[in-house]
């Protein structure tokens, strides 16, 4: 046991392998980080009121970014941790990314579900393995397909693109 | 060779053999612990991108409602705490300069200093949940909520919005330049934004309430002398969970009060 030979080390002399190192952070760089996340803040409340329309949302996850790996880095001393506690915690972020990723390329393609139905938002035509004369704008009010939509749609639906599950028995 | 009941320093657990590698468990530990945490409010931060590329419209109208200096002086306040959080780490890593002439100490160090750090961090998490409170207060009066109750103040389905409903709709529609259809041309899912919008601010709240007393009570081990320049890893990790605090409001509230 690493214990006993080190049974004397609490009062002066030790190795490093008996004790840990922390970094210690100065009041100074404590304040600049400070400082560039009220920054950071002040330039996210700017992009928004120059109005950015569809890149708002782009520029505010940039920005909240930019300004979490300040927090960690600096407040958390990512920079200065194991490099196995830096993979463990970095790596959520990685699954935050696919779980983020897929779902929204699933959600975001297939358009709203209205009574079972779906139309692609991106282009205005049904999405596989849907066929119904109706669709929600986004805005709750329920219109009538334009006839070109509906037309693709039937064209779509044939192409076996979507087969039925028991149609597919592997 | 040391017996069992006196293998090391008092704050050396009996099952760890060395202060190194009771502090490298606590680590992994903590950071094992946040990265579930960043997980768990993932799920949150998916529900709202769906949602949000579903019904922009509804998210703009909804976000114009809040009240982004309040949001804003409240990202501050976190920011501060951080800083206060950090500071306390470094006040106690330093621990006590027994023995440093006066003009040699390093400046705001030592335990003293590291339990008014952890105060001034714990009344800037009071600070931030009255005004939470405030825009909360605000909201369920005017009847601005989820689901089902949207229009109906304290979630009394018999009750009907007051004026500012009406008022204050008009001007979050004029000022995101909304003009299509739903009810008295009001997007129908600005529902569905309040939603996600209480439960994302909720559970962000329900963690800065955790956080004042996880750091009240190491604050109050810290005064009585439980930590030093050698052992305070509790101050590190209760800091470390604080910071995860701030650096989800740091998402929250672009993504809530500062949509186009």
């Amino acid at each position: 046991m690493a214990t006993d030979a080190h049974a004397h080390d609490e009062h002066g002399e030790h190795d490093d392998d008996y004790h840990h190192h922390q970094h210690i952070a100065s009041i100074k760089g404590n304040l600049i980080i400070f400082g560039a996340l009220l920054l950071c803040t002040a330039l996210t409340v700017a992009a928004y009121k120059v109005r950015l329309g569809e890149a708002n949302l782009f520029v505010a996850i940039f920005i909240a970014g930019i300004k979490a790996s300040l927090v960690c880095t600096f407040f958390m001393h990512l920079k200065y941790e194991q490099r196995f506690n830096i993979l463990f915690f970095l790596g959520s972020f990685l699954f935050v990314g696919v779980f983020v990723g897929y779902t929204l390329n699933d959600t975001d393609h297939r358009g709203d579900d209205v009574q079972g139905r779906r139309i692609d938002p991106s282009n205005g035509r049904w999405a596989f393995g849907t066929a119904a004369p109706i669709a929600d704008e986004g805005n709750g009010e329920f219109i009538q397909l334009p006839p070109e939509a509906a037309e693709a749609a039937e064209e779509a639906e044939p192409d076996g693109e979507e087969p039925e599950p028991e149609a597919a028995p592997e | 060779m040391a017996s069992h009941a006196h293998h090391g320093p008092d704050y050396l657990a009996h099952h760890f053999d060395t202060p190194k590698q009771q502090f490298d468990a606590a680590k992994l530990g903590i950071w094992a612990f946040l990265a579930q945490e960043i997980l768990f409010f993932s799920g949150l931060f998916v529900a709202y991108g769906i949602f949000r590329f579903w019904y922009p419209a509804a998210f703009s109208v909804g976000s114009h409602l809040l009240n982004w200096q309040l949001g804003g002086l409240n990202t501050c306040v976190l920011l501060f705490s951080s800083w206060t959080a950090a500071m306390s780490v470094r006040s106690a890593q330093i621990g006590e300069q027994k023995g440093v002439p006066a003009d040699k100490q390093l400046k705001l160090a030592g335990r003293a200093w590291t339990t008014r750090f952890m105060l001034i961090t714990i009344v800037c998490a009071f600070g931030f949940m009255i005004i939470k409170y405030m825009e909360y207060s605000h909201k369920f009066h005017a009847g601005f909520l989820p689901g089902q109750y949207w229009g109906h103040p304290y979630f009394d389905l018999a009750a009907s919005a007051p004026a500012e409903f009406a008022e204050e709709l008009r001007a979050a529609i004029s000022a995101a330049a909304y003009t299509g259809g739903g009810e008295g041309g009001v997007p129908y899912h600005i529902r569905s934004f309040y939603g996600i919008y209480y439960v994302m601010t909720g559970l962000h709240g329900i963690h800065v309430v955790i956080g004042i007393f996880l750091i009240a009570w190491i604050a109050m081990k810290n005064h009585k002398g439980a930590f030093s320049a050698r052992y305070n890893t509790p101050v590190d990790i209760v800091a470390l969970y604080w910071h995860l605090v701030d650096l989800v409001w740091i998402f929250l509230f672009p993504l809530l009060y500062l949509i186009d």
